[in-house]
Order: C-alpha cells, then sequence, then structure tokens
C-alpha cells in the first residue's frame, strides 16, 4: 500500500500571527495558499530558508486591507502612524537645534564607541582557552608555598609531579609535562636534513606524548595518541609545514635542529596552527621522550610547566584535597620538614586552564600573560565615559526643557494628552541615542585598526558578533530612555495656561540636578586625570632609574652557540680589537627580566644544605662580564684572566651575601648545585671561593624585589654583548656583521640592543598607560563637550539678564566671572572628591612594584589645574561671547 | 464609466482567472502569472487583488474540497462574473480603438530609425 505523504509544517509561530492580524474572512485561503507553497519551497529551498521565506510571506500580509475590521489593529495602526508624527517631529526639532543635536550625538557616540572597543577587549581577554574541547576538564598546576620568608607562588613544576598524578591519582585521566625553557627548547636554528642553509625559528617546546590527548588540537596529519611516543620526534603546526615542505608530506621529514645532526628529529604530526587565544606559545613540539632527565624521578628539578585532564565527573576539589598526602609520600625531605615549621605552608593548585591567562599575575612562570587587574581597570573606564556620556545627554534635555514649555502648552490646548506628550520626549531622546549608536558602531569599526596597535591585539569586529551589538545596542537604548524619562515627565506636566501665561520661564533655575550630575562628569574626570599622570610618571621612574649597570650602547649578538666554542673564543677577540669597541663578554645571561628564575640552591660550605640553602640566581659568564656592564664591586675583586683559582670563584651581590648571611664574605666558600646527574638522579653540586662582592643592580622588572644572584665563570655561549665606544652604532653593526659572515658565511646575523629588550620588560605597563591616556583624554573630551553645550545655553538663557547688568553698568569682565564662577566651582568640588579616591587606587596600583614613584600634591594640582583650565576654556568662550554682545540686542524686543 | 475600470495587474490576473477556469486558485494564478509576465509576483498581491475585484463584482468565487495538501483548509476557485466579463471586454475593446487611431507612419517611423 502506498504511504500517504508526509507534509511539512510551516513555523507555527508565523502561523499564529497570521491568524492575529488577518482578517478571518481571509484567512481559509491565504493559509490553505501559503501551506501548498510552502510544500514547494521546502522541495527547492530547503527547510531551514523556506521557513524564513514563509515568515517573509506572511510579513508581507500586513496591510490595513487585510486587517478587515479588528478594532485592535486599527488601534495598533493608529499608533504607528502617531509614532511617525513623533519622529517627524523629533527630526525638525533635532535639525533646528544643530548645535545642541550635533554636540549630544557627538559625545554619546564617541562614548558608545569606545565602550563597544573596550568590551571587544575585554570579550577577547576573557575567552582564552575556552575552544579547547572538554576546556573545564582541563587545569594547569602551580604550587603556591611559604618557606622562612618567601611567599611565593610557581608554575614550573618538577619532573615527578606528573608521573605520580598519572600513577596514584584515578581523577587524572591525562597528565602530560611540557619544557618551554631547556635544552633546544625556546629558539633555534633549524633546517631539513636535505638543505645546508639554517633558519631562525622560535617557539619549540618539549612534551609528553599526553599534551596532544589533553588538548585536542586538530591534527591535520600524523596520530594524537602516537604522535610524540618515540624520543626524538616533533609535531609541527600547520603553517611551519607549509614554509618547509610546500606542498610535499611532511611526515616522515627529519630536522636538523642548531646543526646537531647527531639528534636529528622525525615529523609525525601536524597541528592546526594555535588560535591567538590562548596562553599556550609553540610553533614546534618536541618529544619528551628524548629528554633522559625527564625519565629520572626527582622532585627538585623544577623545569616543567604541567597540565590535566580529569576524569569526567571528577572536582578539582577532590584531587586537591589528596595533594598534602602526596606531598607527605614524595617531596623533598628539605621542604617537609620546614613544612613543620609554623607558618610555613606548600601545596598544589589546580588552576582551570582558561584563568591561565589573566589569573597568573603573581605566579612565576614562562610566557608572558595578561593581567585580569587591567581587564576590570579598562572595563570601570568603560562604564566611567559611558556614564559621562549619558550625563551630558540628560544635563542637556532637561536644561533645554524650559525652551519647549511654550510648544507644550500650545499642544495640550489643541488636545494632547499627557501620555502623547511623554512618549514624544521619549521618542525624541531613544531617536537621538539609535543614531548615536549608529555613529559608533561605524565609528568603532573605523578606529580598530588603531585600538589593535594600542592593545597589541589582532581583534575583529564584525556583523556577526550579534551579541556585542545586541548588547551595546541594548544599553544606548537604555540610556535614551532613562535620559529622555526625567524631561517626558517633568515637560508633560506643565500646566497650559500657566505656560502661556509665562509663568513658567526658568528650566535653568533647577539647576540641583544638573550640577550634580556635572560634579559626577568631573570627579570621573579628575581622577582619570591622576590616574594616568600616576601611570606615566611610575613608567617614567622605572625607565630612569639606576639599575646598577649600564644599559645604553650594548650591542647583542645572538646565537652565538651555533659557533662552537673555537669559533666563538676568535670572534670575541676580533671584535674586542675593533676602534669602536670597548669590552666584549660572551654569554647568555642578561640582565632583563627571564633569566633571574634559574634559582639554585646555594649553601655556607659545610652547613647543612637542608637548613641553609637559599635560592640564588647563579649565571655563568666569562672574565669579562662585570666590566662590559659596567657593574660596580664594593668589596673584593672582579674576576681575572690572570688568575687560573678564578674557575672556581664566584662573585656575589649584596642580597646573597646577607641572604647567606656572610659576616666577611671575601675567600669564603660556598656550594651550589650545578646539574642533574641523569644516570643516578642526582643534583650534582660544585664548591666555590667568594672573590667578590657585587653593588646590588636590577636583573629583573621593577616589580620584584632585587633577588640573591651569583656569578660564576661558564661556558654559557648563547650571545655576544659588545659594549660600544662611539655612538655611531650603525658602523658598528656594520663592521660586527662583517665580522660575522667570516666565520658564519650560511648565517643570518641576528642582534640587538640591550636597552631595547630592557624596554620590552615594560611593554605591558606602557600599553596600559597608553590605552589609560587615551581613555581619559576621550572621557575629557566628552566631558567638556557637555560642559561647553550647558555653558552656551546658560548664556542664551540669560542674555536679557546680562543685557540689563551690563546696561546698569557691569563690566564685561564682571559678566564673565559671573557666568563662570559656578562652574569652576563645581570642578573645585569634583578635585576635592576625586583626590582621595584617585589617591586610593593608584596606591593600590602601585603596591604591585617593589620599586615606585611617590604619588605627590604636584599630580593632583596639576590634574586639579588642568581640569579646571580646560573647563575654563569650554564655558569662557560662550561667557566672552555673552559679556561682549551689544546689551541692545538682547533687550530691544518685548 | 467608472466602475469598470481596471488596473494593468488586476486585468492580468482576471486574464489569468478566465485561462485557468477551474483551477483558478490563488497559487495557481500566481504561477501562471509569473509564467506569463516573467515577473516575480508575491502571493499576497495575488490575494489582495482578487479579494478586491470580488467585492467590485469582477469576481465570483467557490470552495473547493479540503485537502491535506492545504493544511486541511478549502481552496477558494475564483471565476470571472458577467460583470468582470464586460470590463475585460472593455478594456479590451478600449485597447483595439487606440491602436486603430495610430497612423501606421507613427511606429514605422520610430522602427526605422531604431
Amino acid at each position: 500500500m502506498k504511504k500517504p505523504p508526509v507534509y511539512h509544517q510551516p513555523p507555527q509561530r508565523v502561523l499564529r500571527f497570521l491568524r492575529w492580524f488577518c482578517d478571518d474572512s481571509f484567512l481559509e485561503e491565504v493559509e490553505g495558499d501559503l501551506f501548498e507553497m510552502f510544500q514547494e519551497e521546502v522541495e527547492t529551498y530547503g527547510l531551514k530558508k523556506a521557513r524564513h521565506r514563509f515568515l517573509w510571506m506572511a510579513l508581507r500580509y500586513v496591510n490595513p486591507y487585510f486587517f478587515g475590521k479588528k478594532e485592535y489593529l486599527k488601534n495598533l495602526q493608529y499608533q504607528f502612524i502617531m509614532l511617525g508624527h513623533y519622529l517627524k517631529i523629533s527630526t525638525r526639532h533635532l535639525v533646528k537645534q544643530r548645535f545642541y543635536s550635533i554636540i549630544n550625538i557627538a559625545g554619546f557616540a564617541v562614548g558608545l564607541a569606545a565602550c563597544l572597543l573596550i568590551i571587544l577587549f575585554i570579550k577577547h581577554e576573557t575567552s582564552y582557552d575556552r575552544f579547547h574541547p572538554e576546556a573545564d576538564r582541563i587545569y594547569r598546576i602551580y604550587w603556591e608555598g611559604k618557606i622562612g620568608e618567601t611567599e611565593r607562588k610557581g608554575a614550573v613544576t618538577s619532573t615527578s609531579l606528573v608521573p605520580t598524578l598519572t600513577d596514584e591519582f584515578p581523577e587524572v585521566e591525562f597528565a602530560a609535562r611540557i619544557g618551554p625553557n631547556m635544552y633546544e627548547s625556546g629558539n633555534n636554528q633549524l633546517r631539513r636534513s636535505t638543505e645546508v642553509q639554517s633558519v631562525y625559528e622560535e617557539n619549540f617546546i618539549y612534551a609528553d606524548p599526553s599534551f596532544l590527548e589533553i588538548f585536542q588540537f586538530p591534527m591535520l596529519a600524523g596520530d594524537v595518541s602516537s604522535a610524540l611516543e618515540d624520543p626524538l620526534t616533533m609535531v609541527i603546526t600547520e603553517s611551519k609545514a607549509q614554509q618547509f615542505f610546500g606542498q610535499e608530506n611532511p611526515i616522515g621529514q627529519t630536522m636538523i635542529i642548531n646543526e646537531n645532526e647527531e639528534r636529528p628529529y622525525k615529523i609525525t604530526g601536524v597541528v592546526a596552527d594555535l588560535p591567538t587565544r590562548t596562553h599556550l606559545r609553540f610553533n614546534y613540539i618536541l618529544s619528551m621522550e628524548g629528554v633522559r632527565a625527564s625519565k629520572v624521578p626527582n622532585w627538585g628539578f623544577n623545569n616543567y610547566v604541567s597540565y590535566v585532564k580529569l576524569a569526567e565527573g571528577a572536582t578539582a576539589a577532590s584531587v586537591e584535597a589528596k595533594f598534602p598526602a602526596m606531598i607527605q609520600k614524595h617531596e623533598r625531605p628539605e621542604i617537609k620538614d620546614r613544612l613543620q615549621e609554623p607558618g610555613n605552608y606548600f601545596r598544589y593548585v589546580l588552576q582551570p586552564v582558561n584563568d591561565v591567562h589573566l589569573k597568573s599575575a603573581d605566579i612565576r612562570g614562562y610566557w608572558l600573560h595578561g593581567d585580569a587587574k587591567y581587564v576590570w581597570l579598562f572595563g570601570f573606564i568603560a562604564a566611567f565615559i559611558l556614564l559621562i556620556a549619558s550625563i551630558n545627554f540628560m544635563n542637556l534635555t532637561t536644561a533645554r526643557s524650559a525652551n519647549r514649555a511654550k510648544e507644550v502648552g500650545m499642544r495640550k490646548v489643541l488636545g494632547s494628552a499627557r501620555g502623547q506628550l511623554f512618549m514624544q520626549f521619549l521618542t525624541e531622546s531613544v531617536l537621538v541615542s539609535f543614531i548615536a549608536f549608529v555613529i559608533a558602531v561605524a565609528l568603532a569599526a573605523q578606529v580598530l585598526p588603531f585600538f589593535n596597535e594600542l592593545t597589541g591585539k589582532t581583534l575583529v569586529f564584525s556583523w556577526q558578533q550579534k551579541a556585542l551589538l545586541l548588547s551595546v545596542f541594548g544599553a544606548a537604548m537604555l540610556v535614551g530612555v532613562l535620559a529622555g524619562l526625567y524631561p517626558a515627565a517633568f515637560l508633560s506636566s506643565f500646566r497650559p495656561l500657566k505656560v502661556l501665561k509665562g509663568k513658567l520661564s526658568g528650566g535653568s533655575k533647577r539647576g540641583g540636578l544638573r550640577s550634580t550630575l556635572v560634579v559626577v562628569q568631573f570627579t570621573t574626570s579628575i581622577a582619570l586625570i591622576i590616574g594616568s599622570l600616576v601611570v606615566q610618571k611610575q613608567i617614567d621612574f622605572i625607565q630612569n632609574k639606576k639599575l646598577g649597570f649600564d644599559k645604553e650602547r650594548l650591542l647583542i649578538i645572538e646565537d652565538c652557540y651555533t659557533l662552537g666554542r673555537e669559533k666563538v673564543t676568535s670572534l670575541k677577540n676580533t671584535l674586542k680589537n675593533l676602534p669602536e669597541v670597548d669590552n666584549v663578554s660572551v654569554t647568555g645571561y642578561i640582565p632583563v627580566d627571564g633569566y633571574a628564575y634559574n634559582g639554585s640552591g646555594t649553601w655556607v660550605e659545610g652547613t647543612n644544605p637542608e637548613e641553609s640553602e637559599v635560592g640564588l640566581a647563579k649565571w655563568y659568564v666569562d672574565h669579562d662580564y662585570v666590566k662590559t656592564l659596567g657593574m660596580e664591586i664594593v668589596e673584593g675583586r672582579d674576576f681575572s684572566i690572570d688568575m687560573p683559582t678564578d674557575s672556581s670563584g664566584i662573585l656575589l651581590n649584596e642580597t646573597a651575601v646577607s641572604q647567606l648571611g656572610l659576616e666577611d664574605p671575601i675567600g669564603k666558600r660556598v656550594s651550589s648545585y650545578t646539574y642533574l646527574d641523569q644516570e643516578t638522579g642526582e643534583l650534582m653540586f660544585d664548591t666555590y671561593t667568594v672573590v667578590g662582592v657585587l653593588k646590588d643592580f636590577h636583573f629583573s622588572s621593577m616589580k620584584e624585589e632585587i633577588d640573591g644572584l651569583s656569578l660564576v665563570i661558564g661556558s654559557n655561549r648563547f650571545n655576544a654583548m659588545v659594549k660600544a665606544k662611539t655612538t655611531d652604532l650603525q658602523s658598528l653593526i656594520k663592521k660586527a656583521e662583517a665580522q660575522w659572515a667570516t666565520f658564519a658565511p650560511n648565517q643570518r646575523f641576528r642582534y640587538h640592543f640591550l636597552d631595547e629588550q630592557f624596554d620590552k620588560m615594560y611593554t605591558f605597563e606602557q600599553r596600559a598607560g597608553r590605552i589609560f591616556s587615551v581613555l581619559t583624554a576621550l572621557a575629557i573630551f566628552i566631558a567638556c563637550l557637555g560642559l561647553f553645550a550647558l555653558a552656551t545655553f546658560m548664556a542664551e538663557q540669560r542674555s536679557k539678564e546680562i543685557g540689563i547688568r551690563k546696561v546698569l553698568g557691569a563690566t564685561v569682565g564682571d559678566v564673565v566671572f559671573m557666568l563662570t564662577k559656578n562652574f569652576a566651582l563645581l570642578v573645585l568640588i569634583s578635585l576635592v572628591i576625586a583626590t582621595p579616591l584617585a589617591w586610593y587606587f593608584m596606591n593600590g596600583w602601585l603596591a604591585d612594584f617593589a620599586y615606585r614613584t611617590q604619588i605627590t600634591w604636584g599630580v593632583f594640582a596639576l590634574a586639579g589645574s588642568s581640569a579646571l583650565l580646560i573647563a575654563l576654556l569650554s564655558i569662557g568662550y560662550q561667557a566672552v561671547k555673552a559679556a561682549i554682545a551689544n546689551p541692545s540686542d538682547a533687550i530691544r524686543d518685548e | 464609466m467608472k466602475g469598470t475600470y481596471l488596473g494593468e495587474f488586476e486585468e492580468i490576473v482576471m486574464l489569468s482567472i478566465a485561462a485557468l477556469q477551474q483551477e483558478a486558485y490563488g497559487l495557481a494564478i500566481k504561477k501562471e502569472l509569473e509564467e506569463q509576465t516573467g515577473r516575480k509576483i508575491s502571493i499576497s498581491a495575488v490575494h489582495a487583488a482578487c479579494n478586491r475585484l470580488e467585492t467590485k463584482g469582477f469576481l465570483s468565487s467557490s470552495f473547493g474540497e479540503k485537502s491535506d495538501m492545504r493544511g486541511g483548509k478549502r481552496k477558494k476557485i475564483y471565476s470571472v462574473s458577467m460583470k468582470g466579463q464586460m470590463a475585460l471586454s472593455d478594456a479590451y475593446e478600449l485597447r483595439q480603438r487606440m491602436w486603430e487611431r495610430i497612423p501606421k507612419s507613427a511606429f514605422q517611423f520610430k522602427f526605422s530609425w531604431l
């Protein structure tokens, strides 16, 4: 038997809507035809598009003809006609009052555009690492602890943590270590085994095989579970595969890192390029299996970042609850013993992976992260800007209301109901905010490239972001309604008789609310000025503070290690003999952020390391290091090439001396760990004689206190640091490059200057400072726009009064003073309110820096006087214009 | 004269109803019109025109059978009423008269010029 055909159902909601407005006499026919047509359209366009078209077809019946005799629709129709009328009147009014409309719309649009961009920025910052499949089950492990004086958090964990978690924790589905800063990770020279020329490539990391399973990066080739299983295998990103192999299949190809032909890497997988919204940074993943140290159990060899993926249903709290027992079972005795002392603690914490980007400011680790504080700060500023813009809007509307009293009276006489007048004024303000919204969206799209440069992000803005656009649209409409509500209620309440007789003339008299709003605006603006001044001051302070070494004219030649020991030495000597060169030192340890973390346990010889060990940064340098960097020796002497015993000598900085508790340091002997024996898993150490004490210098960011540091002679050949004699750095670069070419003809000459690298340490703060300043300027601009319009209005309102005063003998100065004194007073009140507020918040910000500038009274004075000046300038023009006008023009009529 | 005036769209709607005979209901009229004119025609325009013409008395209508194909609704089948036929032939005659009044040379000139 033939099955009866199944008919597609058109959207019921549309049908219900159709039945609601369409007269019954048409329904049978219309519905039937539409239904039949829908069946055909599903065949041609598919269900989704057909449903869309169905709605459009139904909408075409919205026409008075089809309404028939439905009363409620007739009313609705009248409402629509009224709305058209409101819109027409509003438009006429806006056009007639061009000056105020433009200021109103411009201020509001700029504010909205700023808000839109900042929301875009905040959304971007808060959406990091959410895209991984099952991201809610992925955690990074960091530790926090207080042993003795120092309280710290760190994301760098030991060799044994991950294997222990895998073996002993059933809740952990996968656990993996990555090594972003050991052996061949970081940046390297790289080439295909079939080629000669290496290229410099960035972002290599080591990772355990399960790393790929935790994050489930889309694999374009290779197998997720086995790609990193064997030693000397690597997984590369799509764009790198493209770069090296083009159309060829990269799988199975071999790569040579740093000319080390004994350890060729085989490519076993290709992953899609990382999106920008992740805290992870890599182009190449090397298999951890090839790192022998990773196989030797050790709870003290901290070089890894650990990630876990919990089994479904397991909670982070349940895992963390089991950590104390794990610490008791496995941790090093020196940690365990000291945990007995009161006040000390040490624990591991599971941090959700999408928190890593924003909530790692106080956690030591690799890679630079964002900072939740700035996201909050910008969010607040965005809200303030919107507030200032909305206040303009309300102020102008209420102030100008008086001029429309007669209009209201006339309308009432002609039969307008209060509700209609109310709607009229509301329509007006909503129209303004709608226009402002449209302009704001266009403006935001236009300035996005500039904003991206400012923030260092690559934000995109498109129509796809419906939620964002809708929320900003909603905010704009809300402000429109709120701003219109008060004037609407106030104006529609006028008694026609009184108004027409001219009793109610002064909307300007009701100035209390307006003054309060102006104070709010200026308090915000002044606080923002103070904020950006303090940020600027701190940045200047950091950049100009005496570091304890000379960062100027220091050329750093990179990749020297690829030359090999002999060539490096001859390169150093050749460079040293150039007339432009003062001194050369070969080492990888550069005194900027990032090198300070290699804390190495150090103790005075003969004491028990478990009790007296302190973590000192340990830098392997050559004999010319101190001289090249211009560091100061306060006691003892520098390393000397003439003293063979110096190969086991050590230089300590003052902090290290006091941390070790040395009274008379010169000649004392200290021991410190050197390397991890890969066979036995034992940490080896050496003992050194102190030859000199270095004056403390800043070797990391100013956010950190100067830490203990030790220098020993070693053979780290990463970079050559060249101290120039001349200021003609270009010719130095040319000569150095020529020398480099004789030693390494196949390799590009890569260099940078220390002071540039130093500045980069503070890009984050500088960037924040710049954004802060731009936003402050915007806020002030909008506030002044409002003040300007308000002053214009006041001058207009009082033109008769001014005329009479002048006739009676007031001078221009008197009139200007009269017009400006109220506003000046408001700005002064704002200053008084803003000062403690800004002081409180900016002190909080400064507390982040170990070395910080003072907030002096000068800052407040400067902020206050500039705010006052800007305010007076915006009022002054109108005041003077009103004051020099001919009085007879103002008082001749009436 | 005013009572029998037909607009262009109304006229072709009525012509297609006359042509479709027993099958002259909204959707069929729409398709016929689209086929003949090559224009996109919205179903709501057809419905509005038919119903207006019916009120004017140019069309009469009857309902067909209920069908599942139409979601359980009946077809409204139109036919041209006596008055409608008169209006159509009036319009036709009017055109014809006017065509005849055009001297042959008026168009010939134009065509040769083109």
